[in-house]
């Protein structure tokens, strides 16, 4: 167990897991100390959090669509040509029951502006979590779950409406719990069954896709997928004693047999006419699945036993692999520290994992170990924002004024962040690369810019850079310092002082002692040129 | 959706300021002769279907007992019917060899002699993973234990050839695919109109001062504000200094698709003389594990359409252009229950251009019975999706391969130009 050695260090610690390190934040992580402000944040109590509930319950989000009647077949009904809708309403589906929302996927004749709402809803509760949530660490932490078990909610109408479920039941209830009853949850949850076409899955070929990724992607990873070295399962060292060292297909196959069965009460029709209830809540279909004996990971299966049964031990099996330690352990560590995080953190976090395996807080714990430990604590800045950290530590650090409107998500969008919207099952990249190979990383740059002046934004982005500004900053050199600090939590670097001194300066001078004078209107464009010009640096861009 | 994403680009945009520059190291180079030094190589164009391309419900030997009864006829190219396959002629031996119907404007190509087929091609390793199998092709390898090999096998091609010109490379995206990962003389570009920064000259310059401090954002940074500044240089602006939409060359119309876009950036990329030699552009959504018999037709549909306008578009340069279309994997021969199918192995490979010995079939086909499959479930692979990139960057890009696919040799050859 270790703690930052200063404040620096600590501020450093704190943009690493959190949506940024706003002045507030770092007051009480100094009067709590380190470890003690983690403990808090990894036990999140949600009835104190009044500041994100007011902000939700007061928000109004816009939604517009178009009804054309001719498109529609309601011509004959409608007068008239087509209609707009376009109108504030208040979000409403976040706290909403699958069985509530569900009916709306399958409405004829509802419009699609109406259908993708929950998601909507979903996608700015997200951005506002990330910009106002005290829990700020359970928000990165819920971030991190969302790309491991990624869904498109734009693959199906099911998807759309039963997201918020998804986010709140299986990724939320569970971000810092137990991985085998977060494991459950995503792998019973409507969304994934529709993502990963779960719910059509019957005997007999079952549908690979699920049974697929569970393996590659939410448990062992590719790196134990060995079947460029053994075709059969008996051939994969320790397979015979029950404990293989990875998997190849014939795991994938027999896993994907176990689940079939595993749907959803979606309304539709089965064989013999039979209609399930329209509720989108998970179905086990017994009709479906495949009855016979099976192999997974070397253990035996006996035939005939119930689709929950089978698919349950699916998961104990995958959950409790020591591959699945390593590969979670390897991923928490990218995503909070490095893109090449150092082995022995790796190693610490993944013997914490496997250590509380059958504790109810074992992500909670395996954080803590990764948190506290020096590699940690001591290591450069080196890790790239995502889009949305990006957003919202500006937000947070730069004391913005901030409502949200689906233009955000477009904007993150724009720099390659698609929330609740990445096509594949893989979730976004999580190394720099992909962040930065041209366009992307341009509009990272032009973005500061949009936050601080393009006219569009004036009601999402209150920049207050000016009144902010403690009164005893009087030379432009304080200002720059005050800001570079606040914002980056560092020193404003010798080589570019000049360069950013001439950004306040009011002929273009680089005198760190010049006053910082002018109308309020003409010192907030400069403040706001050279905090947009703040955030575009390595400083601030990194964390 | 998209407009509402387009409204943010545009409405930012209204306020771009015309780009004006100093002249950097890239810049200065960018006044080399780019064209001359990249027209006595083709322009190679590398598309990716994202997912699984079904090569089984594209090219197929409609006739075969095997295929026929592997799967239902919505996922097959059908003998007869409404969604009658398109005969292709000079196929393999013993069958009736059609594509997809929606393909109709690549089996134009086929017929004009500019499109071959290679079939039973793939990726010789035994992954099923997407991301796996995609991650060993982009790098040019076959083997998992090679994946730490840090370049793509297109940044390699890059670094081989003479590459003079402003933007050797380019991806008509966000960001640069894994297949050129490691090179500084490829960009993502996903909108030519939007590559601007849009602070004022002094911002601009502090903004380089930023950008050139030390840290793991130097390179791409110094990169990518070095070609935004040469690249509008080269653009056309209008009175108020706006870039006018791409205007695509006489009689040619892309279809409305995602696709197009990307493949109209790199027309529009490739008329401006950046000296461009290899672009890799994406294409998903290929991975139909359910809904196959109406997803599939309308993937087909909106590759066809688009890549037969862009070859057209392309088609009265001096420098001519070569274009190779691949995907991880195939599909599984046998449908699984739920509309759909799973990951397999073989597939086809297309490559067309004029100089490439098009009109036929190439490669050697494996056939469909159950021994002749790979692992008894998939399309076996005859030939190693390298030697098909060999191929034509040997003769087309008068690149040699030995530092392109490291580890690799030819056996034998298709024959393809």
């Amino acid at each position: 167990m270790s703690a930052p050695a200063d404040t620096t260090a600590l501020r450093r610690a704190l943009d690493r897991v959190t949506y940024g390190a706003s002045p507030a934040l770092i007051d009480e992580a100094q009067r709590l100390g380190w470890a003690d402000w983690i403990d808090q944040q990894l036990a999140p109590d949600d009835s104190q959090d009044a500041e994100l509930d007011r902000r939700l319950r007061s928000l109004q989000l816009l939604i517009e669509y178009e009804i054309d009647p001719a498109a529609d077949g309601k011509a004959m009904m409608m007068k008239g040509g087509k209609r707009q809708v376009k109108e504030m309403r208040p979000l409403k589906y976040l706290d909403l029951g699958v069985d509530e929302v569900f009916p709306i996927c399958r409405a004829e004749n509802l419009p699609y502006g109406e259908k993708e709402r929950p998601m909507n809803e979903l996608i700015i509760g997200t951005i506002m979590r990330a910009v106002f949530s005290r829990w700020q660490v359970r928000e990165m932490v819920v971030g991190f779950w969302h790309d491991h078990f990624n869904i498109d909610a734009e693959k199906d109408d099911a998807i759309l409406v039963s997201i918020p479920a998804f986010d709140r039941e299986a990724i939320r209830r569970h971000a810092l719990g137990n991985f085998r009853q977060l494991l459950e949850a995503v792998a019973r949850s409507t969304a994934m069954l529709y993502y990963l076409d779960g719910v059509q899955s019957r005997a007999s070929p079952a549908n690979e896709n699920f049974a697929r990724e569970l393996f590659e992607l939410h448990t062992l990873g590719a790196r134990h997928y060995f079947n460029h070295l053994y075709t059969k399962w008996r051939d994969v060292p320790g397979a015979l004693d029950g404990k293989p060292s990875g998997y190849i297909d014939q795991d994938v196959y027999e896993a994907a047999r176990c689940f079939t069965g595993w749907t959803v009460e979606n309304g539709e029709e089965d064989d013999g006419g039979v209609k399930r209830p329209l509720t989108g809540r998970f179905l086990v279909h017994d009709a479906w699945h495949d009855p016979y004996q099976k192999r997974v990971l070397g253990n035996e299966f006996d035939s005939q036993r119930p689709a929950l049964e089978d698919g349950c031990r699916v998961l104990d099996l995958v959950a409790a692999h020591p591959a699945t330690a390593r590969f979670l352990a390897e991923k928490l560590c990218r995503r909070f520290l490095a893109d090449a995080p150092p082995d022995t953190l790796i190693a610490k976090a993944a013997e914490t994992f496997t250590a509380q395996r059958d504790a109810p807080d074992q992500i909670a714990q395996t954080l803590r170990t990764i948190f506290l430990a020096p590699e940690f604590l001591d290591a450069p800045k080196s890790k790239l924002k995502r889009p949305l950290e990006y957003l919202a530590s500006l937000v947070r650090c730069g004391g913005i004024e901030f409502t949200p409107t689906m233009e955000v998500n477009w904007a993150l969008e724009s720099m390659g962040q698609r929330i609740f919207r990445w096509h594949t099952p893989a979730g976004h990249p999580d190394t720099a690369t992909y962040w930065t190979g041209g366009t992307f990383l341009l509009r990272r740059w032009n973005f500061a810019r949009t936050v601080a002046f393009d006219d569009d934004w004036k009601k999402i982005t209150g920049c207050r850079y000016l009144s902010l500004t403690p009164p005893d900053c009087r030379t432009i050199g304080a200002v720059l310092d005050y800001w570079h600090q606040r914002l980056t939590g560092e020193a404003v670097p010798d080589a570019v002082r000049n360069a950013l001194l001439k950004t306040l300066s009011r002929d273009g001078g680089a005198d760190h002692e010049e006053e910082f004078r002018g109308g309020d209107r003409e010192r907030t464009e400069r403040l706001s040129a050279c905090c947009a010009l703040i955030a575009a640096s390595p400083a601030f861009q990194l964390r | 959706m998209m407009i509402n994403r387009r409204t943010f680009l545009r409405t930012s945009l209204g306020a771009a300021p015309l780009v004006t520059f100093g002249a950097s190291r890239l810049t200065r180079l960018a006044f080399a002769a780019d064209s001359a030094a990249a027209a006595d190589r083709d322009l190679l164009v590398s598309i990716f279907l994202r997912g699984g391309c079904d090569g089984l419900n594209f090219v197929a030997p409609v006739d075969d007992r095997d295929y026929i009864a592997a799967r239902p006829p919505e996922m097959r190219v059908p003998e007869k019917g409404d969604h009658a396959g398109l005969a292709l002629p000079n196929g393999f031996a013993g069958a009736d060899w059609r594509v997809h119907k929606e393909a109709a404007p690549l089996h134009e190509l086929y017929l004009g002699g500019d499109l071959a087929i290679v079939h039973a091609c793939g990726l010789v390793n035994a992954s099923r993973s997407h991301f796996d199998a995609q991650d060993m092709m982009e790098r040019g390898i076959a083997d998992q234990k090679n994946l730490g090999l840090d370049t793509g096998w297109l940044a390699r091609v890059l670094a081989a050839i003479p590459a003079p010109g402003l933007l050797p490379g380019v991806a008509p995206a966000g960001t640069l695919p894994v297949s050129m990962l490691g090179t500084d003389r490829a960009c993502g570009i996903a909108d030519l109109r939007d590559f601007a920064y849009w602070g004022d000259p002094g911002e601009r310059a502090v903004l380089h001062s930023l950008q050139n401090l030390a840290s793991p954002l130097t390179t791409p940074s110094q990169r990518t504000l070095a070609l935004i500044e040469a690249i509008h240089k080269k653009l056309p602006h209008d009175k108020d200094g706006n870039v006018p939409k791409y205007q695509p060359g006489k009689g040619v119309k892309y279809p409305e698709h995602d696709f197009s876009d990307a493949l109209q950036t790199v027309a529009w990329l490739a008329k401006l003389d950046v000296g461009l030699q290899v672009a890799a552009v994406d294409y998903g959504d290929w991975d139909t594990h359910t809904g196959q018999d109406y997803r599939f037709a309308e993937q087909v549909r909106n590759l066809a359409g688009p890549l037969a306008a862009f070859y057209r578009d392309l088609s009265d340069r001096t420098q001519r252009v070569t274009i190779v279309v691949m995907s991880e994997f195939g599909r599984r021969l046998k449908a699984n229950e739920s509309g759909g199918t799973d990951h397999g192995h073989g597939n086809v490979m297309l490559v067309l251009g004029k100089a490439i010995r098009g009109g036929r079939l190439h490669g050697a086909w494996p056939g469909l019975g159950n021994d002749q499959l790979d692992q008894h479930a998939d399309l076996a692979i005859t030939t190693d999706y390298r030697q098909v990139l060999a191929e034509v960057l040997e003769k087309r890009l008068k690149c040699g391969v030995g530092q392109i696919f490291p580890g690799w040799s030819a056996k034998g050859a298709l024959g393809l130009t």
